[in-house]
């Protein structure tokens, strides 16, 4: 027996060398630091190959349009006090009630500490390691948003969500053989601390993963080295600051026309209500029920040449309607126009509410072409309730007569197209979610 | 006491220190010698194993959980969708343990005594006061040795394995169905912290 370790079997460590796999279809150079590696996913032309027995067999190929990742193969950061180096990335996509969402998942090797997952979905960030501490269900990956987990280490859990992740991209290489369409069922869990726990299942093999949420700073943070020979990083880069320009440009233009329209909005707003309130009430009549029948002349009122209106009240009007022809009548029977105002008003009461709709007045103008005295010839007729059959005049009116007044219409179509366009101009300017490198 | 052996094929010579070991791998031409009392023999040759991949290496001194230890072998076994590494390490008393490492977590393990059910017939096992759950199953087989072991080992040998963690993450449990009774191993994981070695190899 020795009693210290023999000195001459101690021997200085074998240096790293990453081998150098080719891909089939391409002959791209695709460096593997993990010897664990099973699959290699060319990040150049998208081939996914399988390592094994036969060194590369082609699984098939990836989709041609890549997606965009914040991180490049072969960024290295620095977690935990060990440094790691991210050896592929994988895009996950999930179908929830017709929206698609993605899930970008970046693994992290280090050969003196092994894997990590890094993983973005909508900007929130998690850092994961395979934990062999077991969940007390069996099922836990099938678990529903808000349901307990305990694990065998005596940690609760909170689940947040789960569902299926169908894989759609991969690049780089990993310990297990991945195919574009594999479908991974999980469910992730919030704990005590920040803590976060993932359980998967793929297969028949079910993985479970402790780790914390990050932001992106600590990300940022982490990040020791970039790579430079990622594959389109500099056509990637030049897009993404192509697309923040045409971004910023394009919200510029949107705070301006909103701000334009913001102005019209007011500005309309106010004519409409001076024009509404606008107007001297020059007279009145009152039609009594009885007269309604035939036709009957009320006033005169002496009318100065320009616009004029004619507010028609039919104030005893309940669920019933009233059609009412008028005429602008000179002197004593020269009719030069004629209007007309349609009156309903229908009110109950209803699951425990009283309701209404209609309106028992409505407001007609007319153009007066000369000064002078000038009367209305008014008739009515109507009906109760939803029949459409006319059997009268339902209810006396009120017909109040108002010169100098303005049309307040042209002022509220007017607002209501400056609230379209910003509107409009809104939705063109917001935003859009561009992934951009870190 | 040491002892000096030459491998019977290229004549390199191969220090013992520690009389546990039954064969070696020539690092020179990769050659398998086994040793019977006083017979060296060649037990042919055995593949080549990439070096660098990993924390531990052939040779690596350091210290786990304190205590001192070396590096003197590793065997590797390959299943159906990767492989790990066992390595043989020499504690100072001269005693032996095996660090398993799986995806580049270790885990020092030893050999226990109790009865395991057939292979494949269960998902939980409760023993020495401790509930274990398997993770994995299949079939193993030695596709690589390398450095001075305590046996002998043979290329291509097969097993079937049941490996599994304790509910509270802290114990491996290893069983591997080699023979009538199988041979049942339990562990620690460790973290990274637990093993030192005195060349991290932090140029990484």
């Amino acid at each position: 027996m020795s009693a210290t370790p023999p000195a001459d079997a101690v021997r200085a460590r074998p240096a790293h060398k990453p081998r150098d796999v080719r891909c089939p279809t391409c002959n791209a150079g695709l460096p593997v630091q993990d010897e664990h590696a099973r699959t290699v996913a060319c990040a150049y032309c998208g081939t996914i190959q399988k390592l094994g027995e036969v060194e590369a067999r082609v699984l098939g190929r990836g989709p041609k349009k890549k997606p965009k990742f914040q991180l490049r193969l072969g960024d290295r950061l620095q977690f935990d006090g060990g440094r790691y180096e991210v050896v592929a990335r994988l895009l996950f996509e999930e179908e929830d009630e017709g929206k698609t969402t993605e899930e970008r998942e970046y693994l992290l090797y280090s050969p003196r500490r092994g894997t990590l997952y890094l993983d973005e979905y909508e900007g929130d960030w998690k850092l994961l390691k395979v934990w062999h501490s077991q969940p007390e269900n069996q099922h836990a990956y099938a678990m529903d948003e808000g349901a307990s987990l305990r694990t065998g280490d005596g940690s609760s859990w909170t689940c947040e969500e789960s569902g299926e992740y169908l894989l759609r991209y991969v690049d780089g290489s990993l310990p297990w053989v991945a195919s574009v369409g594999n479908r991974v069922k999980y469910a992730s869990f919030r704990g005590a601390g920040g803590a976060v726990l993932e359980v998967e299942r793929s297969g028949k093999e079910i993985e479970v993963a402790r780790g914390r949420k990050l932001t992106v700073d600590d990300v940022k943070a982490a990040i020791v080295s970039r790579s430079a020979s990622s594959p389109g990083a500099e056509k990637d880069q030049a897009l993404a600051a192509a697309n923040r320009a045409r971004d910023d440009a394009k919200q510029r233009a949107s705070r301006i026309v909103r701000a334009v329209a913001l102005v019209c909005i007011a500005l309309n707003l106010v004519g409409a209500l001076v024009t509404w309130f606008r107007g001297t009430n020059v007279g009145r009549a009152s039609v009594p029920l009885e007269k309604l029948e035939g036709e009957t002349l009320v006033g005169p009122w002496d009318l100065p040449v320009g616009l004029a209106r004619f507010d028609v009240e039919a104030p005893n009007l309940k669920d019933e309607w009233e059609a009412v022809d008028l005429a602008l009548v000179e002197g004593d029977d020269r009719v030069v126009d004629v209007m007309d105002a349609d009156l309903d008003y229908y009110s109950g009461y209803e699951d425990g509410e009283n309701w209404s709709e209609g309106s028992g007045k409505e407001s007609v103008y007319v153009l007066v072409p000369r000064a002078g005295a000038w009367r209305l010839l008014v008739h009515a007729t109507g009906g109760r309730g939803e029949s459409e059959q006319a059997t009268g005049a339902p209810a006396s009116l009120e017909i109040g007569v108002f010169t100098g007044v303005s049309l307040s219409g042209p002022f509220v179509f007017a607002g209501v197209f400056c609230m379209i366009v910003w509107v409009l101009a809104g939705a063109v300017g917001r935003s859009r979610r561009v992934l951009e490198e870190l | 006491m040491s002892r000096e052996i030459r491998c019977p094929n290229c004549g390199a010579p191969h220090v013992l220190h520690n009389p546990g070991l039954a064969m070696l791998v020539c690092e020179y031409c990769n050659q398998a010698v086994w040793w019977d009392e006083e017979r060296v023999l060649a037990a042919g040759l055995r593949s080549v194993l990439p070096e660098g991949f990993t924390r531990l290496y052939r040779g690596a001194s350091g210290s786990l959980k304190g205590s001192r230890f070396t590096v003197l072998g590793r065997v590797r076994y390959a299943f159906p969708s990767g492989f790990w590494d066992e390595w043989y390490v020499e504690l100072p008393d001269g005693t032996g343990a095996w660090l398993t490492e799986d995806n580049h977590e270790l885990c020092l393990e030893h050999a226990v005594d109790f009865d395991v059910p057939e292979f494949g017939t269960f998902k939980r096992l409760k023993r020495m006061d401790l509930v274990f759950a398997v993770e994995e199953e299949g079939e193993a087989e030695c596709i690589g040795v390398e450095g001075q072991l305590p046996f002998t080992m043979e290329l291509g040998e097969r097993y079937r394995y049941v490996d599994g963690s304790s509910m509270d993450g802290l114990h491996s449990l290893g069983i591997e169905y080699d023979g009538p009774r199988p041979s049942v191993f339990v562990g620690d994981w460790l973290a990274h912290e637990d093993v030192q070695l005195d060349d991290e190899g932090e140029d990484w």
